[in-house]
């Protein structure tokens, strides 16, 4: 078996297995192909289906056709045998019950397409689409098969460690002291964050703390005036629902 | 190369997806869908059902999608919310296909299955939360703000399950390897 790394070994083997997850594996292709098939399927009424009525004239009229296309056929060959000589009659014959039998075929194709929501007739031939090549809005780069895989870290796990993670816990201090009621110290831990970290990738998370920490401490005019401006900022903050009390005029 | 463009070409935002697109769509992100509702944990018999949900989810809320954004994290985000309410629903009854698979790794084989193989089970050891955001950020490669948006927590939270989530991870590996390093001695009879 082979070793991939040792219960002391340094946390860059875990990034290297993590980077050969990355790039998720391709389903058997049976399995794929049953599924696309049956997501297909689910989904034709949601995507584009005409209204009942177009459905069911294009239909009506598709079997009539086939049903007057049959009746055709089967007239003509009948006229064919009456007046030819009998090699010919032998042949015209055959030529009518291929023909006859095409006819069958499309009529029956038909009332299956009826039963059908959405008809898949080339997903098992069809190649799938980009089969060797990645998807190109990835947010990960691939992961290059024949190359080893890299000892390091991912970039964001880097920055993560040497910038984010000194933020974060500076602010956790912030949000310790409030949780346990010290508003007055979650506020100055605020601050001591806002002088260290002024462009911060937590500012939203730090103006809400600090619209919750002026709010407890009574000084509802600096944190309604707070909580307005957060709004303005953050419109689309998961915040805005716990603002609320201060935003509400 | 072709690749799956997102399809904006084809149906603007405010139009529903058109079948070709979504046909498009699903070909191209059925595999990432697949592996990720299984790297959230979900058994491997429902895994099936639940790609099912998730591009259905993804017809009906196409019109919510930023197609200026890359479209794989905002499907983890579905698979997420899917993965939690079947985790609700169903709980697990049977040991974890994670640890199945690292036990008999026999479908691929080779170091490449053994290593997703150890991944798997050792994310199957982290609560689902923290494991949805290790996924999408240290596998999917995922900037934080875009984790924390389509997992609908805030960022400081999210950077907060992820250093917890990356201890866990950790452990759990050092546990799963030394518990492997054991059975091998076992299986030489160096020990007993």
């Amino acid at each position: 078996m082979t070793r991939m790394g040792r219960p002391d070994g340094p946390p860059d083997e875990f990034s290297t297995l993590l980077s050969i997850e990355r790039e998720p594996p391709r389903l058997p292709e049976s399995q794929r192909a049953q599924l696309i098939a049956r997501v297909l399927a689910s989904a034709a009424p949601r995507a584009e289906r005409a209204p009942w009525w177009q459905q069911l004239r294009l239909r009506t009229w598709s079997i009539g056709l086939a049903f007057v296309a049959f009746g055709g056929l089967v007239w003509a060959g009948q006229a064919a045998l009456r007046g030819a000589p009998e090699p010919a009659r032998q042949a015209a014959l055959a030529a009518a019950s291929s023909a006859a039998a095409s006819v069958r075929a499309r009529a029956k194709a038909v009332e299956i397409d009826k039963d059908t929501e959405m008809p898949i007739p080339e997903l098992a031939a069809a190649p799938p689409v980009d089969s060797a090549a990645p998807p190109v809005d990835s947010a990960a780069p691939p992961v290059d098969s024949a190359a080893p895989p890299g000892p390091h870290l991912p970039a964001a796990d880097t920055k993560f460690g040497a910038t984010a993670g000194d933020e974060l816990a500076a602010l956790n201090e912030a949000r310790t002291a409030q949780q346990r009621g010290d508003s007055a110290g979650a506020l100055r831990a605020i601050m001591a964050h806002e002088q260290r970290f002024p462009r911060t990738i937590f500012a939203e998370d730090r103006e809400a703390l600090r619209v919750a920490a002026l709010g407890k401490l009574g000084r509802t005019s600096e944190a309604r005036a707070r909580a307005r401006a957060f709004a303005k900022r953050y419109p689309r903050s998961v915040f805005i629902s716990k603002l609320s009390p201060w935003l509400a005029d | 190369m072709l690749g799956f463009t997102p399809p904006k070409i084809q149906s603007a935002a405010t139009e529903p997806l058109s079948s070709a697109d979504f046909r498009l769509l699903l070909e191209a992100h059925v595999d990432y869908v697949h592996r990720s509702l299984r790297r959230l944990g979900v058994r491997r018999g429902d895994i099936d059902d639940l790609t099912q949900e998730v591009f259905l989810v993804v017809l009906r809320r196409w019109r919510d999608f930023d197609q200026t954004r890359p479209i794989r994290p905002w499907l983890f985000g579905i698979a997420y919310r899917l993965a939690i309410a079947h985790s609700r629903k169903h709980h697990r009854e049977s040991p974890s296909d994670a640890l199945d698979d690292e036990l008999h790794p026999q479908r691929d084989g080779g170091q490449q299955h053994e290593s997703r193989a150890l991944v798997l089970a050792a994310l199957d050891r982290i609560p689902l939360p923290r494991r949805a955001v290790f996924t999408l950020h240290s596998i999917d490669g995922v900037d934080m703000k875009d984790v924390a948006k389509q997992l609908g927590v805030p960022l400081f939270t999210a950077y907060a399950r992820l250093k917890k989530a990356r201890e866990e991870f950790e452990a759990a590996l050092r546990a799963l390897l030394g518990r492997r390093q054991f059975s091998e001695l076992v299986a030489e009879g160096t020990v007993k």
